[in-house]
């Protein structure tokens, strides 16, 4: 690539490169944005509840992965624990973003942090592994987790007012729990997170007599447990 | 399956900023740090596996045992159309495919049963 060998010369130009390095991945969210929406009025949210949820959370695995919880009228200390979990990945993200913006003023990396996002991430990673001092770096962070969210925005809204036209034996609120699934399915990529995934789903079941749902709680850290043991186990196991 | 979404009150309201909270502490903690504080490398393995670990948790018993007791019967309607779900996404590598998928699987065994 002939672009990534050189820098940005103004704010702008790094801006819209961000966004422009998103829009091939656009096809992807709207639809998940769309269901997202719909499955979020299934679940008895009003559009407001639902917008702003969309706007303030902003992090749509989190999002779907609480609707059945909702519906099911589990408490809020442990929804909010789950998002929590579910949302833990971006305290890597997180982690491995914040040398590269070490020296920037603190209001800069209060707004940037809430565009942490799956996407936008990965996008910067990959820019600055080609150039680590790549100038205006934070413009093209921006643009980017800009425009996730305005697209993960709109189509969530837009699901949300579909929604409403759809009638209820349509089951619409099953697609949340499909939606989980769904999402599931790549992060399992190899033995260590089918380990996790195998024990976090068995100890949530064994455990779910237990009062407030915690046995959910109790699945999640075993499996979290469960995954990282295995990768050492793997490690050591090879020549 | 009703929602019991009312029972929350003005309290839903409680949730949604206390997801939106941790969720913004989860994304920015380390950005507001600048690199003055680094993550364990062990905590930084543990933490890959906190998603799969967490849906896994809330999917498993709601499919196996919808109503509580574990339920592997052909009445289970959802928990096969979860799997046919499962099945598309992975076999089209597509997120939308998968519930698209899962939801047909759902309302053809109703018509079936």
């Amino acid at each position: 690539m002939s672009s990534a060998a050189q820098g940005f010369e103004s704010p702008r130009q790094a801006y819209l490169a961000g966004v422009g390095a998103v829009l091939p991945f656009i096809a992807g969210t709207i639809p998940f944005g769309l269901v997202t929406g719909i499955a979020t009025k299934a679940a008895g949210l009003s559009p407001l509840e639902a917008a702003a949820m969309t706007v303030i959370v902003f992090a749509g695995t989190a999002q779907i992965a609480a609707l059945p919880l909702l519906a099911a009228g589990v408490p809020g200390v442990v929804i909010i624990l789950t998002a929590f979990i579910i949302n833990l990945r971006f305290v890597i993200y997180s982690a491995t973003a914040a040398p590269y913006f070490r020296d920037l003023p603190l209001r800069w990396r209060l707004l940037l942090g809430y565009f942490v996002t799956d996407t936008g991430f990965a996008l910067f990673i990959r820019r600055v592994a080609d150039q680590p001092d790549l100038p205006y770096r934070h413009w093209y962070f921006l643009g980017a987790g800009n425009l996730v969210a305005v697209v993960w925005i709109a189509s969530a809204v837009v699901g949300t007012l579909a929604g409403a036209q759809v009638p209820k034996a349509w089951q619409l609120e099953f697609a949340a729990t499909l939606g989980i699934l769904a999402l599931l399915v790549p992060f399992v990529r190899g033995r260590a997170e089918l380990a996790a995934a195998a024990t976090a789903g068995s100890v949530a079941l064994l455990a779910s007599p237990l009062p407030m749902k915690l046995g959910l709680v109790c699945g999640a850290v075993a499996g979290i447990a469960a995954g990282a043991f295995s990768e050492r186990m793997l490690a050591r196991s090879k020549p | 399956m009703t929602s019991q979404i009312d029972s929350y009150g003005w309290g839903l309201w409680g949730i949604i900023a206390g997801m939106a909270a941790v969720t913004y502490l989860n994304r920015a903690s380390l950005l507001l740090l600048a690199g003055r504080f680094m993550l364990p490398p062990a905590w930084q393995a543990a933490l890959k596996y906190a998603p799969a670990s967490a849906l896994a948790a809330i999917v498993v018993p709601d499919l196996l045992a919808p109503s509580g007791a574990l339920d592997l019967s052909f009445g289970n309607v959802r928990l096969f159309a979860g799997l046919a779900g499962v099945a598309v996404t992975v076999m089209l590598r597509s997120t939308l495919a998968g519930i698209v998928g899962g939801m047909l699987a759902l309302h053809a065994m109703l018509l079936l049963t």
